[in-house]
C-alpha cells in the first residue's frame, strides 16, 4: 500500500509513505512530491494494489488521484478530503472511495451526543482489543434457510451484519435468507 | 478591495481630506501668484471648509477677488458638493441596509432557550453537525466570532463565560467544542464552570490533548486523527468494520433502560428481538457485555443497546 502524505492521520498506517517531510529514504519512506509521476513510479505504483491519498489539501489530493489513476488503472484509490463539495470531483478523478473528514468525525460526535452508550460500544470495537468483530462463512447446511430457522443465534451469537459480495446487510431481519458465500459478522468478547 | 461599509467610510474621509487640501492649495497659489497678497494656511483651510460645507460666510481675508479666483471658487464649490453628497449617499444607503438586516435577522432566528446543543466554532464539521441536528429536530446554537447568518447563533468567543451565557449554556443539554485543541480545553473548563451537568463533547488532535481536554471537564473527547487513521486502515485492509462504521447512521442504534416489569427476566422471555430489535450489548455498571445469551437475565438499570427492528437491506 502506498500512502501519500506522512502526517498525524496516516503515520500509524503500514505502507510506503511518499512525502517530503522526513529525512530518510528506504523501502517504506520514499522522499519526493507525490504529485510527480516519477516519485509514484519509484514507490512502485504500477505493482501496488492500494493507494491512500491524504496530504491534507483537497486540490492536491484530487490531482494525485488523477496521476495515480493514469499510472495504474486498476489500483484501489482511497482519498481523504475536507470539503463536501470536493467528494464528487474526487470520484470523477478516479477515486474508489472517499473518506470525508467532517462526515466521519461528525458522525462520531452525533453518536456520542444522541446514543452515548452505543457510541461507547462502537468505540470499543473501533479502538480497543477488548471487543472485536469476527466473521464466519455460512456453513453449508444453513444455505437457503432463514436466519430465524437456524440455531446460529443460540450456538454462536447475534448476527449483527452479513457481508454479501460487496454489500453489507446491517442488522439483518430474522427472515433474511442465507446465501452461499455470505459472511456472518458477530461480536467477539 | 471590497466595498464594505467600513472601506466606504475610510474612502470618504480620505476624499474629504484631499478635497480640503486641494482647495487650500488652489487658494494659496491664486492668492500669492495671481492676487499678489499675503495669506496664511489657516485662511486657506477656512476657505476650503467654508466652501465645501456651503457655510457661505467668508471673512475678508478668505475670499478670492480676482477673475481666476472667482472661477476657481465656483468650480471648487461644484466639486465639493458632488463629492460630499455623492459620498454620503454611498455610505448612508448600505448603513441603513445593514441596520434593517440586523433587525430582521434577530427577529428571524430566535435562540433556543432549553435543552439545546451549543456548538463552539463554525467550520466544515459544524456545518455537517448542524445540518444533521436540523434534520433530527434537535435545537442548537452556533457560537463563533464570525457566525453564519442562517442558523441560530451568538457572536463571540466561546472561552468567555459571558458569551456562553448568551447562548443560554446553563440550560443547554450539551456543548460540542470544535475549535483547536487549546481552545477546546479552555472551552471545556469555562463551560464546566457554568454548568455541572452539561454534556461536553470535544475534539482533539493528539493523545496528549485528549487527556488534557478530558481533565478540563469534557465528558467525551474524540481523537480526530486516530479515528481517521483507523478508518483508512479498515478500508485499506478490507475489514468489514469499515462498512459498519461508514454507515453507522443508516444502522440506527438505540438504547433502552431496563426498569419495571422488564427487570429480572431473560432476554428470550421478553421477546426483545421481536418487540424492539437485535440486542448488540448490555451496559451494566459501566461495563459492556457484548452479545448476551438469550438466557441472560436483565436487571433494573441495565441499558440495552440494540439495532431496532425493520433491519436494512442495503
Amino acid at each position: 500500500m502506498i500512502i501519500c502524505g506522512y502526517n498525524e492521520i496516516t503515520r500509524h498506517l503500514k505502507g510506503k509513505f511518499v512525502d517530503t517531510n522526513f529525512d530518510r529514504e528506504d523501502e517504506n519512506f520514499i522522499w519526493g512530491n507525490p504529485e510527480d509521476p516519477e516519485t509514484l513510479r519509484r514507490a512502485g505504483i504500477e505493482e501496488e494494489d492500494t493507494i491512500i491519498i491524504a496530504t491534507g489539501d483537497d486540490s492536491r489530493n484530487i490531482y494525485i488521484t488523477l496521476v495515480a489513476r493514469e499510472l495504474n488503472p486498476l489500483i484501489n484509490v482511497g482519498v481523504v478530503l475536507k470539503k463536501q463539495e470536493n467528494v464528487e470531483k474526487a470520484y470523477k478523478a478516479g477515486a474508489n472511495n472517499v473518506l470525508l473528514e467532517s462526515e466521519i468525525i461528525g458522525r462520531e460526535i452525533l453518536n456520542s451526543l444522541l446514543n452515548p452508550r452505543a457510541a461507547e460500544l462502537l468505540n470499543m470495537v473501533m479502538f480497543s482489543e477488548a471487543l472485536n468483530l469476527y466473521a464466519i462463512q455460512v456453513p453449508a447446511r444453513y444455505i437457503g434457510r432463514r436466519l430465524r430457522d437456524t440455531d446460529i443465534r443460540r450456538r454462536i451469537g447475534m448476527v449483527i451484519a452479513i457481508k454479501r459480495g460487496d454489500k453489507i446487510i446491517k442488522n439483518p431481519s430474522p427472515s433474511t435468507i442465507l446465501h452461499r458465500g455470505d459472511l456472518l459478522i458477530f461480536f467477539k468478547t | 478591495m471590497a466595498f464594505t461599509l467600513k472601506n466606504r467610510v475610510i474612502l470618504f474621509v480620505l476624499m474629504v481630506i484631499s478635497l480640503i487640501l486641494l482647495g487650500s492649495l488652489g487658494f494659496l497659489i491664486i492668492k500669492i501668484y495671481v492676487e499678489h497678497q499675503q495669506t496664511t494656511l489657516t485662511d486657506a483651510i477656512y476657505f476650503s471648509v467654508a466652501t465645501i460645507s456651503t457655510l457661505g460666510y467668508f471673512p475678508q481675508d478668505t475670499v478670492l477677488t480676482s477673475e481666476v479666483g472667482k472661477w476657481f471658487h465656483i468650480f471648487y464649490l461644484g466639486l465639493g458638493l458632488a463629492i460630499i453628497f455623492g459620498g454620503l449617499q454611498t455610505i448612508v444607503g448600505p448603513w441603513l441596509e445593514m441596520k434593517i438586516q440586523r433587525a430582521e435577522r434577530g427577529w428571524r432566528v430566535p435562540l433556543p432557550k432549553d435543552a439545546h446543543v451549543v456548538i463552539c466554532g463554525y467550520n466544515d464539521l459544524a456545518d455537517y453537525i448542524t445540518r444533521k441536528l436540523k434534520m433530527l429536530g434537535v435545537p442548537y446554537i452556533v457560537v463563533d466570532r464570525n457566525p453564519p447568518e442562517n442558523v441560530p447563533h451568538v457572536e463571540g468567543d466561546c472561552t468567555e463565560v459571558a458569551t456562553l451565557k448568551k447562548a443560554n449554556l446553563d440550560r443547554a443539554s450539551a456543548l460540542i467544542a470544535l475549535l483547536d485543541e487549546k481552545d477546546n480545553a479552555m472551552v471545556s473548563l469555562t463551560a464546566r464552570g457554568v454548568s455541572d451537568e452539561i454534556n461536553i463533547i470535544a475534539i482533539a488532535t493528539t493523545r496528549h490533548g485528549e487527556d488534557i481536554i478530558k481533565k478540563s471537564g469534557a465528558n467525551v473527547v474524540i481523537s480526530k486523527n486516530l479515528l481517521l487513521g483507523k478508518m483508512i486502515q479498515y478500508w485499506a485492509t478490507g475489514d468489514y468494520k469499515y462498512d459498519i462504521f461508514a454507515s453507522v447512521e443508516r444502522m440506527p442504534i438505540r438504547e433502552k433502560v431496563i426498569k419495571g416489569s422488564m427487570a429480572n427476566r431473560r432476554i428470550a422471555e421478553l421477546k426483545f428481538g421481536e418487540k424492539y430489535g437485535t440486542i448488540l450489548a448490555v451496559h451494566r455498571n459501566g461495563k459492556i457485555i457484548a452479545n448476551p445469551d438469550p438466557n441472560f437475565i436483565l436487571k433494573a438499570g441495565d441499558i440495552v443497546i440494540y439495532a431496532p427492528r425493520g433491519g436494512d437491506a442495503s
